[in-house]
């Protein structure tokens, strides 16, 4: 039996359960790098002398195949349990960053595609989905906080990153100055700062590793009363497989929330920066939020973005999974509305309204398990969260079509006003709508989808 | 049932008694707290550089 499965990392008596989060988070954080991507884009741009698009390939890549290694490999994580799929996802994500900085180091993007993109994103959707259903049966009293501080974990990964990131390409290459506009790192200096990067996340995704325990079969917290869990509404206590959940509507109505509430908070991550110089230009051309402002838009938004996870997801907790959903969508259609119709008014309101926005982009992420574990159960809840993720892919893709699809249409970029955001933004207020009638629609799982009472539980500890 | 959870080495201090209950208490705290420094830290980092980043957009 190897160090890495499932029966080997079963929890002795005395465990603390709150060792769990931190080994989750160590995961997501290292993982959530990916959305630090532009800060060396316009280095690599220029050390392949290639388009910007050529470049935003490599990201795409590795969300796609986010989505895919999540959905397809979601069984396996079940089955093999959340240190095996550290472990994996960590040879991923390392060996991406390997092969990357080898393709930046010989200027073939190739393999740069390969690494970071292919190989990375196959660690990336494992990474994310690993430590999801094992935090969710340590804390069956409170499964959105759990969730909740490992998905933040991912979107602070990238505030952990970028900075250091900055700082890293500065001292790999002496030349380049950040506080200069226009000043660019050298390739050589990408290259060290991958292979930097893949030495430290291997150390702290091994920890993860290392730390991550699942409960003993018919573990409970002290305290716990399951029939507190059995009296609520739409919450069960019966188990449903992955390959059943998929033949419920319940499946595809989440799909639908998930897609549209990633698709609405991608419409507004996607143009941050120049999105809120436009909205706030006047008629000579110029707007009266400056560069650096911007730039601290987009902090903002990533801070509202992880805090969300962590709050409302912890929210969802006290009020339940379908009101949490209501408010992402039912609040987010109005606040979206404001944003698109009174957005140009004042500054402020502007920044309140997208702040608003992205806490319920990111509290949607972080609160989909507990509301998949509420509908289907723990039994496989990983394979089914896995595949559900195809939800962010497809909202990876139709988002920034939408948002750049119509802005192309109204005019060019530097040029653009707050009317010519807002077919986009009209157009997100409706998929709003859309994902808050199908969350409406969401009721219990029929019985014919449980498994037979009795029926092993891959996902706790003491299964062979 | 076997029971394990938020009052660390409940169940262990339950067979062992309560001297290595205490033992069992304090090194797994350290773990728990070793945890979550060593995830919190470059967290708080990133977070004070963001703020950092964001009080930019106030001075304007």
């Amino acid at each position: 039996m190897s160090v890495l499965d499932r029966e080997r990392i079963v929890a002795p008596p005395g465990f603390n359960r709150w060792l769990v989060p931190p080994a989750a988070l160590a995961v997501h954080l290292c993982i959530g790098q990916v959305y630090a991507t532009s800060v060396y884009k316009t280095a690599l741009v220029q050390h392949f002398d290639v388009s910007l698009t050529q470049i935003g390939v490599v990201f795409s890549i590795a969300i796609v195949m986010l989505g895919l290694s999540a959905a397809i490999c979601g069984t396996w994580v079940d089955r093999n349990g959340p240190r095996k799929a550290m472990a994996v996802s960590a040879l991923c994500w390392v060996t991406g960053f390997l092969v990357g900085a080898l393709g930046i180091a010989t200027g073939q993007l190739w393999l740069l595609y390969l690494g970071y993109g292919f190989i990375g994103g196959i660690g990336l959707g494992i990474g994310y989905i690993s430590p999801v259903s094992t935090l969710i049966k340590w804390f069956p009293d409170r499964p959105g906080l759990a969730t909740g501080m490992a998905i933040m974990g991912f979107g602070g990964g990238a505030l952990v990153a970028s900075p250091l990131s900055t700082r890293l390409l500065g001292l790999y290459d002496p030349s380049y100055d950040p506080a200069v506009t226009g000043s660019v790192p050298d390739g050589s200096a990408v290259a060290w700062l991958f292979v930097t990067f893949a030495v430290v996340y291997a150390l702290f995704m091994s920890y993860g590793a290392a730390t991550i325990r699942v409960p003993a079969d018919g573990w409970k917290p002290d305290g716990f009363d399951p029939a507190s869990v059995r009296s609520r509404s739409l919450v069960t206590t019966a188990s449903v497989s992955a390959r059943n959940a998929i033949r419920t509507p319940q499946f595809y109505l989440l799909w639908i929330v998930l897609f549209c509430n990633v698709t609405a908070g991608i419409g507004i991550l996607e143009q941050a920066s120049p999105m809120i110089q436009d909205f706030f230009r006047g008629a000579d051309g110029t707007s009266t939020v400056a560069v650096a402002a911007a730039g601290g838009f987009v902090g903002l938004l990533s801070m509202a973005n992880m805090a969300g996870r962590f709050v409302w997801s912890s929210t969802s907790d006290v009020i339940g999974r379908k009101p949490i959903y209501m408010v992402y969508l039912g609040v987010g259609v109005v606040t979206y509305f404001l944003l698109a119709t009174f957005g140009h008014l004042s500054t402020a309101l502007f920044i309140l309204f997208a702040v608003v926005i992205l806490s319920f982009y990111g509290g949607g992420f972080a609160t989909i398990p507990a509301y998949l574990r509420d509908l289907f159960g723990t039994y496989q809840v990983g394979a089914i969260h896995g595949r559900l993720l195809t939800a962010w892919s497809a909202a990876g893709v139709v988002g920034p079509l939408i948002v750049n699809g119509f802005l192309d249409a109204e005019g060019t970029p530097g040029k653009l006003t707050a009317d010519s955001y807002q077919p986009a933004l009209y157009t997100m207020v409706a998929l709003l709508a859309v994902g808050f009638v199908a969350n409406l629609l969401v009721r219990p799982v029929s019985e014919r989808f449980h498994e037979p009472a009795g029926s092993p539980a891959p996902t706790t500890g003491g299964r062979s | 049932m076997n029971r394990q959870g938020d009052d660390v080495g409940s169940s262990g201090a339950r067979s062992s008694g309560a001297r290595s209950s205490g033992a069992r208490s304090s090194g797994a705290g350290g773990r728990v707290a070793l945890g979550w420094a060593l995830v919190g830290v470059p967290l708080a980092y990133g977070v004070v550089e963001t703020l950092v980043r964001i009080s930019k957009l106030f001075a304007s």
